[in-house]
């Protein structure tokens, strides 16, 4: 099981995690992420990684545990 | 086992590395870099970085992560030459050899004052940064030669440190190239309401001061004095160390096709390479978001069969005067522009050519902006633009 976790101190609204995981991000009224769903399953793995990735204000972390 | 080598250790550099990792490369990596520092972002180099009297460090890993990950750093190493016959790289210390070579050196602050008295810096590294932190005292007298996003991100950061900051702008109006003429108008209104003074239409002939810089010489006579003297006028790909290889180098940078492919066995991209578009033309983006698209496209087609190109709509952000201006797509080249908000807290100006959405410059719109990157990456006819409609053409 993989979780989100935020800092939101740190997300400057970039939405770049909202273009990389659509199903997954979004942004809110005041310009901060939103995350719609705080586990990952497996067909969103790939693109929840490259959102992680791509996040300028490295606001973004994956807590990997084994099922 | 396959060995490839990086050449460039800032955000390009890293993310090729990063990324082949991510896509499960397992041969070697090393990743060379000139400056004596872990790999770090340069973003904040004119913001928090400038404004905080103990800045955090901007490293993206420390250096436990490149052992853990396998990627072998070698800093303070600059490269000197390439040999593509041998595949061999000489650097300020001895040579590597590669077996596929990515070039992700970035690229050079331009400064057209050689040998310049004390005080005066371009903005491209930590150690830039530090120096300059250094020189704003409250009180100083800053004057910036260019008015792009980094002039005007020094000049927010300084008017904050409670600098008297003077902006001269080759352009009549700054930044118009980047958002269109209009909207950059309303930028420049913001610098100026936050006490910039902004002289634009002017250049800087002549930088004066023996040991340390006390004015500058405008080309019309005037002189304006300062004890420090910003340069943000561009910069220019680093490819010297690329003379006499057989890589295609012009002024554009390191030419690229649409896999970031620059030779046989070789790779470039970020700041240094002129990638081709889509309408087949190499072009040289300095983006912070281009950079990472570019790194990861690399690394997926060194590491992968299939070859990838860059699909993600271009955004690039700058952060000055307490708002963020977010710029996507293309703002040049219209023939269709809708404005929704003239305001500089809700700034929102889109551009369109041949009937689809192709840019816009907003400010404080962060719907409007997820938008805006799904109708320009997918070249959405205006009609299937709702709030088309909604604004003054």
């Amino acid at each position: 099981m993989t979780k989100i976790h935020v800092d939101l101190t740190q997300c400057q609204g970039y939405a770049n995690c909202v273009v990389s995981a659509p199903d997954v991000f979004d942004l809110d009224d005041n310009g901060k992420v939103d995350v719609l769903r705080a586990t990952v399953d497996d067909a969103h793995l790939t693109e929840v990684r490259e959102a992680v990735r791509s996040c300028p204000a490295a606001a973004l972390t994956l807590e990997e545990t084994t099922p | 086992m396959t060995h490839v080598v990086i050449v460039g250790a800032s955000l390009t550099g890293f993310r090729v590395a990063e990324g082949l990792r991510a896509e499960s490369f397992t041969g070697d990596i090393t990743l060379l870099g000139d400056e004596p520092h872990l790999p770090y972002d340069r973003p904040p180099l004119s913001k928090n970085v400038l404004t905080e009297e103990h800045p955090e460090s901007t490293a993206f890993r420390d250096r436990s992560w490149f052992a853990e990950q396998g990627i072998g750093l070698r800093l303070n190493e600059p490269a000197h030459a390439l040999d593509t016959a041998t595949r061999t790289i000489r650097t300020a210390s001895g040579s590597v050899r590669y077996d596929e070579l990515v070039i992700a050196t970035g690229a050079h602050a331009r400064n057209p004052f050689p040998d310049p008295p004390a005080g005066v810096f371009t903005l491209r590294t930590v150690d830039d940064a530090n120096n300059i932190r250094t020189a704003l005292r409250t009180g100083a007298h800053l004057v910036i030669v260019g008015a792009g996003f980094i002039g005007l991100e020094v000049a927010s950061s300084a008017r904050r440190l409670g600098v008297d900051v003077t902006v001269v702008e080759l352009e009549p109006v700054p930044l118009a190239r980047s958002v269109g003429t209009d909207a950059a108008r309303i930028l420049a209104d913001i610098a100026r309401a936050a006490g910039v003074r902004l002289l634009c239409g002017r250049t800087v002939t002549e930088v004066c001061g023996e040991t340390e810089v006390t004015a500058v010489q405008l080309d019309d006579g005037t002189t304006l004095a300062c004890d420090v003297l910003v340069v943000g006028i561009g910069a220019s790909p680093a490819t010297d160390w690329l003379a006499g290889s057989d890589v295609t180098v012009t002024r554009a940078g390191v030419i690229c096709d649409e896999t970031g492919r620059a030779g046989d066995h070789i790779w470039a991209a970020g700041d240094v390479a002129a990638w081709t578009d889509d309408t087949g033309r190499p072009h040289r983006h300095e983006h912070w978001t281009s950079a990472t698209e570019q790194a990861k496209v690399v690394a997926h087609n060194l590491a992968c069969d299939d070859k990838r190109t860059v699909t993600a709509t271009p955004y690039v952000w700058s952060d000055q005067f307490g708002r963020r201006i977010d710029i996507i797509g293309d703002t040049t080249g219209h023939d269709a522009l809708c404005v929704l908000s003239r305001e500089p807290d809700t700034l929102a100006y889109l551009y369109a050519r041949d009937g689809r959405l192709t840019g816009a410059c907003l400010i404080g719109q962060p719907r409007l902006m997820i938008s805006c990157r799904r109708w320009i990456g997918r070249r959405t006819p205006l009609t299937d633009v709702d709030v088309w409609d909604d604004c003054s053409h």
